[in-house]
């Protein structure tokens, strides 16, 4: 690991500052970061701790929550008006990683983590994210794990994180701050795909800070769930996942949200699905096409073939659950 | 470069300088290529790429190797023995571990686990993955269960960490989970059960807390019963790799059954108290680090 300085600012305005520094990077619970540090993939010349930063949960006036960055995952999962609220928001974070991690981890580094493509983390293979213009050795190597939807021919990588997929169904929004002042974001809008930059990940700039998301007030969340499949039932990255809310009214689909995790660079937000479904009556058959329709983009690769197919099905299974009003 | 077959003093690996000899035989070749650990570290040698895994794993089982020939106190790093070359990059820290103040100079590098079984000797917590896949690791900060080799040891500072060894009670008596681990053969080669022991007694206190998990049924209620499904999930961040689960569930399923202990005997194990996390940085005062 590269030797480097370490500061625990008091607060944002400070945090800030200090990552001015060429080479800094804020460290969360350092989850990801310390892991990729010791690999070499990350080396940071500075560690800007932004685990003393705002970590509290306040109520907005139209009903929403402000969360602020440095809370943990198991907070966040934890807290009541989450759970009751938000309950695919609680359901997605504990599907992800173990009890350990969700207790070090903090919203901020959850969004930021990095993809977990084998060859990202393998320095003696070509990555275009870790070293661009070297290639990308996922493309004919071993990529079952990876996207289905929206790559390009530099990057096939996913975006591993399962409390993302939620964020992007709920239309949630982020709170930005750095040199040049504060600023918020759409929540789809903070990840990127990968076109010919993959190691762009984010719209962030250079020591721009994750201050706190803010959750709309979206009654139909209270009846919204998050379905992970993968390898093993606990403790494992998705293959595919569903982040999904349904409002049914008079028989007929009044609003729904579906986001996929698993499937791309970034959480996947199901535009094609909700369309085809807004208006309709739900049916099995409806939800079928539906997720057809949002499938039929899909460029699979040698491996991953297969989560096209598990990708419409989890879909279906998601939204009949929510249709036969099980949460 | 020294290069020495014999065995690093304790003094060269307190000073982080030792010349631990690594050797092994690249393919097709009789001749041995020696390096020290710095060396291998520090030198980004075209061939090594893709190797430091097995580098740092060289250099465990080395250390383990020299470590086994000496008697266990010779690697036990006195507290008032300051290393002979300082590192630009190595500070003075404060720790609270197992309800005691403790000061070391350390690499800002080096991991909460590396920090507790190298420069501590406080050998429970086990290095496993590396990488937070397998929870031998697991301690206790502030209550809650971290894996301590995803943790780097300054972010820990002036929380109260907890390690297997501090589960016993003030009098040297086994904590009740430790007990039941015993009797109902809740391991076999032993290498995961301090992380097993400590994930456990931080998830009896997450259930207690409410905090749901991925089988809970409506994550919306409150007061969650440890049915077998959520302690199996729950307890799924710790690894055993001979299969000693069906010990290992039945021993926290009696010992945590409704009501029956508290996770930790709060008061005994901590001083500075275990709200610290929400109350933030606080090191020990001199009059604690001398006690
Ligand atoms: C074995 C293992 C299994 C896992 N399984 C899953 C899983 O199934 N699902 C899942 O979702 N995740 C999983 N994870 C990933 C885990 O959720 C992330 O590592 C964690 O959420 C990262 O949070 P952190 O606070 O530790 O981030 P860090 O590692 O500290 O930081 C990550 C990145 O975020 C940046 N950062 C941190 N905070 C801020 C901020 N406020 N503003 C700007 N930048 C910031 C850092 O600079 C860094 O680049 C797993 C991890 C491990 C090790
Ligand atoms: S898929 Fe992306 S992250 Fe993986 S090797 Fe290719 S460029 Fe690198």
């Amino acid at each position: 690991m590269n030797p480097f300085t370490y500061t625990r600012p008091a607060d944002a305005a400070a945090a800030i500052h200090e990552a001015a520094h060429a080479g800094a990077r804020y460290l969360g619970g350092g989850t990801n970061l310390v892991d990729l540090m010791r690999e070499g993939v990350e080396r940071p010349a500075a560690l800007v701790d932004v685990t003393g930063l705002d970590r509290t949960i306040t109520e907005l006036p139209d009903g929403g929550l402000r969360i602020g960055a440095a809370i943990s995952n198991t907070a966040l999962a934890a807290d009541r008006r989450v759970r009751t609220r938000y309950p695919m928001l609680t359901r997605a974070i504990v599907a992800g990683a173990s009890a350990q991690i969700r207790n070090m981890a903090t919203l901020g580094g959850n969004l930021l983590q990095r993809t977990r493509c084998l060859y990202f983390y393998d320095d003696a293979a070509r990555c275009n994210k870790r070293q661009p213009g070297s290639g990308c050795d996922a493309l004919e190597g071993f990529n079952r794990m990876h996207a289905i939807l929206g790559a390009s021919d530099a990057c096939v990588a996913t975006h591993p994180s399962d409390l993302c997929v939620a964020l992007a169904a709920l239309d949630a929004t982020v709170h930005l701050e750095g040199a040049d002042g504060k600023r918020a974001l759409p929540f789809e809008a903070l990840h990127r795909l990968p076109g010919d930059t993959p190691e762009r990940e984010t719209e962030l700039r250079p020591g721009e800070l994750i201050t706190a998301i803010e959750l709309p007030a979206l009654p139909m969340a209270r009846r919204s769930t998050y379905r992970k499949v993968r390898d093993r039932a606990s403790y494992a990255f998705a293959l595919v996942s569903v982040a999904a809310a349904l409002e049914i009214e008079d028989g007929t689909i009044k609003d729904v949200r579906v986001a996929l995790g698993g499937v791309a660079h970034k959480p996947w937000r199901a535009r094609t699905v909700e369309a085809l479904l807004r208006g309709q009556q739900p049916s099995e058959e409806v939800f079928r096409r539906a997720s057809a329709g949002e499938l039929s983009s899909a460029r699979p690769l040698r491996d991953n073939g297969f989560k096209v197919e598990l990708a419409r099905r989890t879909i279906v299974a998601v939204l009949s659950q929510l249709a036969g009003g099980r949460p | 470069m020294r290069c020495n077959a014999e065995t690093p003093t304790q003094d060269d690996i307190d000073a982080g300088i030792a010349n631990i000899v690594v050797c092994f035989v690249p393919p097709r070749s009789a001749v041995f290529v020696i390096f020290t650990i710095r060396q291998l570290f520090e030198t980004q040698k075209p061939w090594l790429k893709g190797r430091r895994r097995s580098a740092e794993f060289q250099q465990s089982t080395v250390l383990n190797l020299f470590g086994a020939a000496r008697r266990p106190a010779d690697l036990r790093v006195e507290r008032s023995r300051k290393p002979a070359v300082r590192l630009s990059y190595e500070v003075s820290m404060d720790f609270w571990i197992n309800g005691r103040a403790v000061s070391v100079d350390i690499d800002l590098r080096t991991s909460l686990l590396d920090l507790l079984r190298d420069q501590l000797s406080l050998i429970g917590a086990k290095k496993g993955c590396n990488q937070g896949a397998c929870g031998a690791c697991t301690v206790l900060a502030d209550g809650e269960r971290i894996n301590a080799c995803l943790a780097l040891a300054v972010q820990y500072q002036g929380r109260e960490i907890v390690t297997v060894e501090g589960l016993a009670d003030s009098h040297g008596r086994m904590h009740p989970l430790q007990a039941a681990f015993v009797e109902h053969d809740g391991f076999q080669c032993g290498y995961c059960t301090p992380g097993q022991l400590c994930s456990a007694v931080g998830m009896a206190a997450e259930l207690a807390r409410g905090v749901p998990s991925q089988v809970t049924g409506d994550v919306a209620a409150e007061g969650i019963a440890l049915s077998r499904d959520e302690l199996r999930e729950r307890m799924s961040g710790n690894l055993c790799r001979c299969g000693a689960h069906n010990g290992i569930v039945a021993a926290i399923a009696e010992t945590f059954a409704e009501g029956k202990n508290a996770p930790l005997d709060l008061p005994a194990r901590s001083r500075s108290g275990f709200a610290s996390a929400e109350a933030g940085w606080r090191a020990p005062s001199e009059e604690e680090k001398v006690a």
